[in-house]
């Protein structure tokens, strides 16, 4: 294999590493209005959102913030924070998660671990996403 | 391990290309590894769901059974249409993709059937709930146990990256590196020999 295929591979891998994005983020008052709802992501493929989790993401807000929130909500993972450490960047967002951990101190950007992340994607299944950051 | 050099040419715009390829190896490399962390927890967290959500569906297929068996032998085999007559919206599932990471994988929603209420055998309200609950389980079960083989095939794929990059190509890189500037080092020390030598030469003449 020559060098320049392996570099363009590496190359391909940070490009396509975030493919599960979606292209537009609803608001979390405009997925409980459909009756199936679902979002579009990078790549063209569907990914349904389970209802029950946004009924559940419902009891973490303050209401009249169901527009705020924008689904998925991004967990960023960048290395340069260290090993299993991520962090939740929108502020209504931070709000909901720090809530469900019942944190007392919000703090904005959200830094959250391995086991919240854990937990967090075991609850919020379809609602939540990985974001990969290489800088 | 290899122990293999990459071939190439001995210059510095080489080192300078090689210095850039072992950054960007590396930066994919962490990236990969915490992709697989997180593939990782994932493929357990689902796993954990499919083994509780099988326990569940073993337990309540025993009692469904069970149930079935004694409203056919009590009412006979109208029961059922009975009991269908009385469902005003049917179960239904929703079946489609979800993308974990990544990771394509089929999932399916259910929505919850509605009846009209039931006073004349009261023990049919129960029969229901529970034959819901397993019809539920078993299509959750189906979803999880899709997202665990997607998320094991996955790990394989990354584990395998990272493996690539981790014990072969971050390694080879830099050992040609080192071997670059070993071989400018040598170059210059050869360079500061031939200096001197010059240096002894032209001073000699000078003297005669």
């Amino acid at each position: 294999m020559s060098d320049k295929y392996i570099e363009e591979l590496l190359k391909d891998f940070l490009r396509i590493i975030n493919k599960h994005l979606p292209y537009t983020r609803p608001t979390l008052g405009e997925l409980r209005r459909q009756k199936n709802p679902f979002i579009v992501l990078r790549d063209g493929s569907i990914h349904l959102i389970d209802p029950s989790e946004i009924e559940l993401l419902y009891q973490y807000i303050d209401p009249g913030d169901e527009a705020m929130i924008r689904i998925p909500i991004i967990i960023e993972v960048n290395p340069k924070y260290g090993e299993g450490a991520a962090v939740v960047r929108e502020p209504a967002a931070a709000k909901v998660v720090s809530r469900f951990f019942k944190l007392s101190h919000l703090k904005e950007p959200l830094f959250i671990y391995g086991p919240q992340i854990n937990e967090l994607r075991r609850v919020f299944r379809t609602t939540t996403t990985v974001v990969f950051i290489a800088e | 391990m290899s122990t293999s050099l990459q071939r190439v040419r001995p210059t510095k715009i080489e080192l300078i290309k090689l210095r850039r390829r072992l950054d960007l190896a590396r930066k994919v490399h962490k990236i990969l590894r915490e992709r697989l962390t997180i593939l990782v927890n994932e493929f357990f967290t689902r796993l954990r769901e499919a083994v509780e959500l099988r326990k569940a569906v073993y337990s309540k297929l025993t009692k469904v059974y069970l149930d079935t068996l004694i409203l056919y032998g009590a009412y006979g085999e109208s029961i059922f249409d009975y009991m269908k007559g009385l469902t005003s919206k049917p179960m239904t599932a929703v079946v489609g993709l979800e993308n974990i990471m990544g990771v394509k994988t089929h999932s399916a929603i259910v929505s919850k059937p509605s009846y009209i209420e039931e006073q004349v055998i009261p023990y049919i309200q129960t029969y229901r709930a529970q034959v819901v609950e397993l019809l539920s389980n078993i299509v959750n079960l189906g979803r999880a146990d899709k997202a665990v083989e997607s998320l094991g095939k996955e790990i394989v794929k990354t584990k395998r990256k990272v493996n690539a990059l981790e014990y072969y190509l971050i390694p080879a890189i830099e050992r040609t590196v080192r071997y670059l500037r070993m071989k400018f080092e040598e170059r210059e020390r050869e360079e500061k020999a031939r200096m001197k030598r010059v240096k002894q030469v032209l001073t000699r003449r000078k003297a005669l």
